[in-house]
């Protein structure tokens, strides 16, 4: 690796994260900034690596070495703005983002990014224009069709989100996201088998796409409505975060415990038992959920062949 | 120049590393056995991994006793004052047990980011559940012992 210029390993990294291969990514960054500490792309690289890798303390650390090392590098600020945004910082990731745009206002990849970001504060109608200016710029980006798709989806309108997803398969055929968006458009249509094959045919080219996986899961939330209830709590838990996701489950703890102590004194020691025993089937059921529903996803996956590249 | 960049969140562990537990074993400690056993195993834990946030965990760890004994005071305070009546105790007392059980939650939470890397890395995991398993059944004997049935001691060791 000492032998070997800078932008030889960031390129290989760079080729090894667009492949899903987040780890080798994360492994090679690390070895060629061993030899080059000063690399400011190769820090941001590495924010962008981590934060894919749910490590957003640690992506924001190196997002903050690339700008101390380069404050007008552009994918560092790209790097900042995600890492601010999954850490719902939003007021930092605006400044990122102006500052991204200012410096490549027409990047269609920096135009989606603003685009997450109206989406995440609520503001739909800014985030459709984004989109489209973005559509403008490149009418065949894949990325911004996708984009546009899960918009029209969003909002109910399924046969448009069908039209998108074609158009960026037409784009692009095999696009693992354009496949994971027909996906949701047949299982929002009841086509749960077009859906499932979409989704394993998506992730035949990268088993460990997030997308992908989450429309594998949906699928089977729905094959299984008894394990889907847990894989729907677990995705809103998932969505609020540590912090706010302990307050819910503690006020849910106060409430049993009040309604347990209420029945007693109210002379109800049936309900009280009773109580008792939903609780502990509660918390039995979101025990043993979790490693039921990865073992059903988990044998769906074995029969999913990957390609050859991955 | 160092042979490899290290990574903020990793952990560092030390002699004890091969010690390591998964932190859901000092969480469910914390919950069956009580504060006795699971605030230390905690700190323990986390020095033992080289957890990167293992100060902030000690400091909250030290802090669950400490907010017991205030929360205890406070709830005494307001039975003097009749804010509190015999019948409404037992819903107030449930605020003792929410606030160790939000400070074991939030350990857990803290102590599982250097764990899930620390596993990663291929470092040492021991089980926890022989430790737990004991904990359940001597553990009201040890606490018993610890605080020679002291009422106060008990709340806050419990």
């Amino acid at each position: 690796m000492s032998d070997i210029p800078s932008f030889h390993w960031r390129n290989y990294a760079q080729i090894q994260l667009a492949r899903g291969d987040h780890r080798g990514a994360l492994e090679t960054l690390r070895q060629g900034l061993a030899q080059e500490p000063e690399d400011p792309e190769a820090h941001a690289l590495l924010s962008m690596v981590l934060l894919s890798l749910k490590r957003p303390h640690a992506a924001e650390h190196e997002a903050g070495i690339a700008l101390s090392l380069e404050p007008a590098l552009p994918l560092a600020h790209a790097a900042a703005a995600s890492v601010a945004m999954a850490r719902r910082r939003f007021k930092d990731a605006e400044q990122h983002l102006t500052s991204l745009l200012e410096l490549e206002p027409d990047d269609t990849q920096n135009l989606l990014l603003q685009a997450r970001f109206f989406d995440l504060t609520g503001k739909k109608e800014r985030k459709r224009e984004v989109l489209q200016r973005a559509l403008s710029l490149k009418p065949d980006d894949p990325h911004t069709l996708v984009a546009l798709g899960e918009d029209a989806l969003e909002r109910g309108e399924v046969k448009r989100a069908e039209q998108w997803a074609r158009e960026a398969l037409t784009a692009l055929p095999e696009f693992q996201d354009g496949l994971v968006l027909m996906g949701q458009v047949y299982l929002r249509q009841g086509r749960v088998e077009d859906a499932r094959e979409h989704a394993l045919w998506a992730l035949h080219q990268d088993a460990t796409d997030e997308g992908s996986l989450r429309l594998l899961a949906s699928i089977k939330a729905r094959q299984s409505p008894l394990l889907g209830l847990w894989w729907r709590y677990a995705m809103f838990m998932g969505s609020l975060g540590d912090g706010k996701s302990t307050l819910v489950l503690l006020g849910a703890f106060v409430a049993y415990r009040f309604a347990t102590q209420a029945a007693k004194d109210l002379g109800q020691p049936n309900l009280a038992t009773l109580i008792q025993l939903v609780w502990m089937g509660l918390a039995v059921y979101t025990w043993v959920g979790p490693a039921l529903f990865q073992r059903m996803v988990r044998q769906e996956l074995e029969t999913v062949r990957l390609d050859p590249r991955f | 120049m160092s042979a490899t960049y290290r990574i903020q969140d990793e952990p560092r562990p030390g002699a004890l590393g091969h010690l390591v537990v998964n932190p859901v074993f000092p969480l469910l400690a914390f919950m069956m056995a009580g504060v006795w056993l699971g605030v230390p195993w905690f700190i323990f834990n986390g020095f033992a991994m080289g957890s990167v946030s293992r100060r902030k965990e000690t400091l909250l760890a030290v802090l669950v006793v400490p907010g017991t004994l205030l929360l205890f005071m406070l709830l005494g305070v307001l039975m003097k004052l009749d804010v509190l009546t015999k019948a409404s105790l037992p819903y107030a007392l449930v605020g003792i047990t929410v606030w160790k059980l939000a400070v074991g939650y939030v350990l857990y939470n803290l102590q599982q980011r250097s764990f899930a890397l620390h596993e990663y890395y291929g470092g040492v995991v021991r089980n926890g559940a022989l430790v737990l398993v004991a904990s359940i059944f001597l553990g009201s004997r040890v606490i018993m012992e610890l605080t020679g049935g002291n009422k106060l001691l008990l709340v806050l060791l419990g």
